[in-house]
């Protein structure tokens, strides 16, 4: 299964790339936090590492280092508005309960 | 560094005048090394460190030197660029008499009473608070050999003052 | 679930938070401790005491070294007495302590030791590297005890963000930086020693205006006394003591009017070197607002009576007084590492007067006493013989008037002074002193525009090459791995560097900067973030350098801006 953008947030990619000025694509990932274990990152990359995984879509390289993959697989990445906030948002089918103080997720 | 060229007046944005005051003084001081002080560059660059460094120590003698009256009237007949010459010493014969009538009262101190004593004490912070206005007029004057002369007696009232508080 | 902000990896580097620490190096025990909202202890007291037998059959029991920091063979020959091991004074700058494989240990090492102890214990505690210290040291202290202590963290691995004076540390913690103006007591009894300082506050800026103490003074001689009047062991005594303070009444061995009457003496003489001080501060006992608590001893219901009868004023002792110093040392490191935002300014004086030795074994003050710190003094020396090319100038500590009175802090001969008449010459020598009370000394020949280069030989206590000896040597029986180390702290510099410069540019680099100009600090920056992963210290130092070097007139057109801001707006209030 792959990684993928959507339309919109991949725009919004290339626009706050454009605005860094340099990277070569964008590195997507998990931490561990909050209360039920797992919370999702978003990252400048750089440069790509040798057991990194890339995905390209729509133009944008999507880049996962292999641990992360395990809990990201056919995930989508979004770009909402909600209320005054907008932001990236992660469509990831693996997960099977978010935290109440939605920081966090568990798959 | 253009800070470091600047007098101590300008350093703390104070007029420069005989009489200063003391909390625009403080305010200033501590707003400076607020801003200069090495602790507020512990994570900077090297450079930055010992720039800060030189800074904050020319604040402190800054702070040192408008604090006190005679070191701060010595700091303006500086800048004023008059440069006493060190070889001549005030040549004031009755002021000479003067200083001769102050240290003997002080070698005879045991046989003065306290009432006597403060009585003196309080004839000499007279004399020291008129000896600060003959200053400032001349200088307004920009008289700077008289206010050289008179600094001179000032600090012979402040020793001795100090000299009498030691005792 | 919240939306999410793409990050920057780089700028999540400079964000990351210092693991720094306060320790208070005692006589008796020592304490380390960090600070991040709360203080965090690492273990409890830990005792200053130290083996350095390297054989557990046959121990060497090293007690009580900070009494030898700093000391020459001839000041420990007349101060010091009752040591209970064997040390070697035949080396006159530095006393050593030899143990039987035939090693010698001189203070710093074994100060250096007990450091490294308590570096270990925060270290595995928090599975970090510790990026700097706060250590603090006895406000007498003088510059070459000062030195000692900065050397032994240095040899234990630590780098030294700051030496704090243990009343000012005890006062940080206390919170009284903030705002406080008044006279203060600290009166710090601990297990050997008693040390009393009168501080003076005003808004931020702290003053020690004296100090006074008995180094032979302690809790342990409380101890011995009980042991000696009950006849019990050691031991029990302490655990006596223990309840007698916690409880303030009557035992099944002895009651607390015993107990008084018994540690009376002890506690007068404290409250008389207590009063001494305040004379020697030329304060009266009116002018004192509050007394701070630090050691202890000072549990001892007994010394609060006392010194509420003899002193009208409040006393502070909510923070555990074993612990007051190591939290106030924890809240600077925390302040200094910019991991803590607090506004607060620390601005210490220079505890003893700085002087030169002149003619006749006098001493001719450079920089007085109670003068605030860093500052900078000169003074111009001449020769005294036509073609004289070398001047010894000696260096001396303390407020006496006899050189003989005060304490050496070493000679210091200018060399290379270009060849002219007796008096002719004209060097300039400049004394610096740091924020940590330390001093530095510079000189130049400015007659006559030969603006030569003169090299300054310091000959005291223990110098930079024996300094890397030592190191060396110990880091072969603790088999560091100096190029890790090495490789680590290269790394935190370069992080440190590339922080300050990138948020300085985000702040003013339109304003301050040409396109050039910024073009060039900027492929020195990015040249940085690229080395910093490189596995060479040395590449990653030397691109360090080059940003430093880069950035020089950018970091001065900074600073001259601020002045600028700053110098505007005046009062109308008192005048002196």
């Amino acid at each position: 299964m792959s990684i993928s953008v959507t339309q919109i947030a991949a725009k919004h990619v290339q626009k706050h790339i454009a605005k860094r000025g340099k990277g070569v694509g964008i590195r997507l990932g998990v931490k561990t936090t909050g209360c039920s274990g797992l919370a999702y990152v978003i990252e400048y990359a750089d440069k790509i590492e040798k057991d990194d995984l890339v995905f390209d879509d729509r133009g944008i390289k999507l880049i996962i280092n292999p641990k992360s993959y395990v809990y990201l697989k056919g995930t989508q990445l979004d770009f909402t508005k909600e209320g005054l906030n907008e932001g990236f948002k992660f469509k990831n089918p693996n997960v099977k309960d978010v935290c109440g103080c939605g920081e966090s997720f568990n798959v | 560094m253009d800070i470091l060229k600047k007098n101590y007046f300008d350093l703390f944005g104070i007029e420069i005048s005989i009489e200063i005051k003391k909390s625009t003084l403080e305010k200033k001081y501590k707003e400076l090394q607020r801003q200069f002080h090495p602790d507020k560059y512990s994570q900077s660059t090297t450079h930055e460190k010992k720039i800060s460094a030189q800074i904050s120590s020319y604040i402190n003698d800054a702070y040192i030197t408008l604090s006190d009256l005679i070191k701060r009237i010595n700091y303006i007949l500086k800048i004023n660029n008059f440069n006493k010459d060190e070889s001549v010493t005030l040549k004031n014969e009755d002021f000479l008499i003067e200083q001769i009538d102050h240290n003997e009262f002080i070698e005879n101190i045991n046989s003065k009473t306290a009432k006597e004593i403060k009585n003196y004490k309080d004839d000499i912070v007279k004399k020291l608070s008129s000896t600060i206005i003959e200053i400032k007029s001349y200088y307004e004057k920009k008289d700077f050999q008289k206010v050289w002369e008179e600094l001179s007696k000032l600090q012979f009232y402040v020793n001795h003052i100090n000299k009498l508080e030691g005792t | 679930m919240p939306l999410i902000e793409i990050s920057d990896p780089e700028e999540n580097i400079l964000k990351k938070k210092r693991f720094v620490v306060g320790i208070d190096l005692g006589t008796t025990n020592s304490l380390i401790a960090s600070r991040d909202k709360t203080t965090k202890f690492y273990g409890d007291l830990h005792s200053s005491i130290i083996d350095i037998s390297e054989d557990p059959k046959s121990p060497l029991i090293i007690k009580s070294i900070k009494r030898l920091m700093g000391l020459t063979s001839e000041e420990v020959k007349n101060n010091i007495d009752n040591l209970s091991y064997e040390i070697d004074l035949s080396n006159n700058k530095l006393p050593m302590i030899k143990n039987k494989s035939g090693k010698n240990f001189s203070a710093i090492e074994i100060s250096s030791l007990i450091l490294k102890n308590l570096k270990t214990i925060a270290e595995n505690e928090e599975e970090k590297t510790i990026d700097g210290a706060v250590v603090t040291v006895p406000a007498y202290f003088n510059d070459v005890q000062r030195q000692a202590t900065k050397k032994s963290a240095e040899l234990a691995g630590l780098k030294v963000l700051r030496l704090l004076n243990e009343p000012t540390s005890a006062a940080i913690a206390y919170g009284l930086d903030t705002g406080e103006t008044g006279n203060f007591i600290v009166y710090d009894f601990g297990g050997g020693t008693f040390d009393v300082s009168i501080l003076n506050l005003d808004k931020g800026v702290f003053k020690v205006l004296s100090t006074d103490g008995d180094t032979t003074l302690g809790g342990d001689d409380i101890d011995i006394l009980l042991k000696n009047h009950l006849n019990i062991d050691k031991d029990k005594s302490q655990k006596l003591k223990q309840k007698l303070c916690e409880t303030n009444s009557d035992t099944d061995l002895i009651t607390i009017n015993t107990f008084n009457s018994l540690i009376k003496n002890i506690i007068d003489r404290t409250i008389d070197i207590t009063k001494n001080a305040i004379a020697r501060s030329r304060l009266s006992e009116n002018d004192i607002k509050q007394i701070i608590l630090v050691g202890g001893s000072t549990r001892i219901p007994l010394i609060k009576e006392s010194l509420k009868k003899n002193f009208n004023c409040n006393i502070l002792d909510n923070i555990d007084p074993d612990r007051v110093v190591a939290e106030g040392a924890a809240i600077q490191a925390s302040i200094l590492s910019g991991n803590n935002k607090d506004d607060l300014l620390l601005l210490d004086v220079l505890p003893l007067s700085l002087g030169v030795e002149t003619y006749g074994g006098l001493s001719e003050k450079i920089i007085t006493r109670n003068t605030p710190i860093p500052a900078t003094a000169s003074k111009t020396f001449t020769t005294f013989k036509d073609g004289q090319t070398q001047l010894l100038i000696h260096i001396i500590q303390g407020e006496r008037e006899l050189v003989d009175k005060c304490k050496s802090l070493g000679t210091f001969t200018l060399k290379n002074i270009p060849s002219m008449v007796a008096g002719a010459a004209r060097i300039k020598v400049q004394f610096q002193i740091d924020v940590d009370g330390l001093l530095l000394v510079s000189a130049e020949e400015d007659s006559t525009g030969v603006n030569a280069h003169i090299e300054i030989n310091p000959s005291y206590g223990i110098d930079e090459d024996e300094l890397i000896k030592m190191i060396e040597e110990s880091n072969k029986s603790a088999e560091i791995d100096m190029n890790a180390r090495k490789l680590y702290e290269s790394r935190v510099e370069a992080e440190r560097v590339i922080y300050a410069i990138t948020e300085a540019l985000k702040k003013d680099a339109n304003e301050l900067l040409s396109k050039t100009e910024l073009s060039s600090i900027t492929i020195c920056l990015d040249n940085l973030k690229n080395k910093i992963k490189s596995d060479n210290s040395e590449e990653i130092s030397s691109a360090v350098q080059e940003l430093e070097k880069s950035s020089e007139f950018y970091v001065e057109r900074r600073m001259n801006r601020s002045i600028k801001s700053l110098i505007a707006g005046k009062g109308i209030d008192d005048i002196i």
